[in-house]
């Protein structure tokens, strides 16, 4: 692997990384999920091919920060599964996300625009 | 939330990659331990379960556990995170300097916070080694203003003929230096703590 290759994919690990705070808590905005369908969704709709343990280090800390809560519920099978749902502040922080977000994916647009021009 | 395996090479791949996170788990809260193994149980049994049934007990595992990722890798931060919070909590040095290491691990910023601590910290070291050295090894250690007129200070190789400024004041100077140096750092790590 050549080093631009190398640079772009740990460049792209570290983006990764950076933005599944925000995407767990968009993906929990409209109903409660367990965590393997919380990770499936996320790996269908947003391509971010981080190694699945990763969520749940983050869901721990998430519900540490009182962004999430959880609550145990009996899944297919029979057996108990952990369903995740955001908490009026993690809805509050999650729109607070949003909006920054907007911002600074506009500003870095209108450089690559810029540039382009 | 073991699933009853037919082959028993599945059963001992399940047996290892548990055994592996368990070992990663160490040092992490008793309660957060069992929270994550039982969510990493329940997550790999589902993963297992969706893979086609075509295949192999043991090939669905491997699938699924090449998704999940090595123990190694994700639970690191966790336990970096909960050591630096427990060492910072209690002024404890042990946690902090293995936060510290497993932060190192991490890589990107956690990584250049870590150096920057890890080198207060040495800073803090060097000024307790000084005065543990002061009263045995006494002509190379403290302050001296040498024949030159040049200032030395700190753990010196050749102080021949160099006049000693603080003599052994610098023994209770040094362990000054290493309580306050000490507190600040923590404290600093303390609050960076949840940013890096």
């Amino acid at each position: 692997m050549g080093r631009l290759e190398e640079g772009i994919e740990r460049w792209q690990v570290q983006l990764r990384k950076g933005v599944l705070e925000f995407v767990i808590l968009l993906s929990l905005r409209e109903m409660e999920q367990y965590g393997f369908e919380l990770i499936s969704g996320i790996a269908k709709r947003a391509s971010l091919d981080v190694p699945e343990g990763t969520i749940y280090p983050l869901l721990l800390r998430l519900s540490k920060d009182e962004l999430v809560a959880s609550r145990l519920a009996e899944g297919e099978g029979g057996a108990p599964r952990k369903y995740y749902r955001l908490t009026p502040h993690g809805r509050s922080m999650l729109e607070a996300m949003t909006r920054s977000w907007s911002d600074l994916s506009a500003s870095v647009q209108q450089m690559l625009v810029g540039e382009n021009a | 939330m073991t699933p009853p395996f037919n082959d028993p090479a599945a059963a001992r791949t399940w047996r290892d990659y548990f055994a592996e996170v368990e070992r990663r788990l160490v040092g992490i809260d008793e309660e957060d331990r069992a929270e994550l193994r039982s969510d990493l149980e329940t997550h790999l049994a589902d993963s297992f379960a969706a893979e086609s049934e075509e295949r192999g007990e043991a090939d669905r595992l491997a699938s699924a556990i090449r998704r999940l990722g090595r123990p190694a890798d994700y639970l690191r931060p966790v336990l970096a995170d909960q050591l630096l919070a427990r060492g910072t909590r209690t002024y404890n040095p042990t946690p902090i300097a293995r936060g510290l290491y497993h932060s190192l691990k991490l890589g990107s910023t956690r990584a250049a916070t870590a150096v920057g601590f890890a080198f207060g910290y040495i800073a803090l070291a060097i000024f307790a080694l000084m005065a543990l050295l002061k009263p045995f090894w006494g002509d190379h250690v403290g302050l001296f203003r040498e024949p030159n007129g040049t200032i030395s200070f700190g753990i010196v190789g050749n102080s021949s003929g160099g006049e000693e400024l603080l003599g052994f004041w610098i023994i209770p100077i040094s362990l000054f230096v290493v309580a306050v140096l000490y507190i600040i750092l923590t404290r600093a790590l303390r609050s960076v703590r949840t940013r890096v």
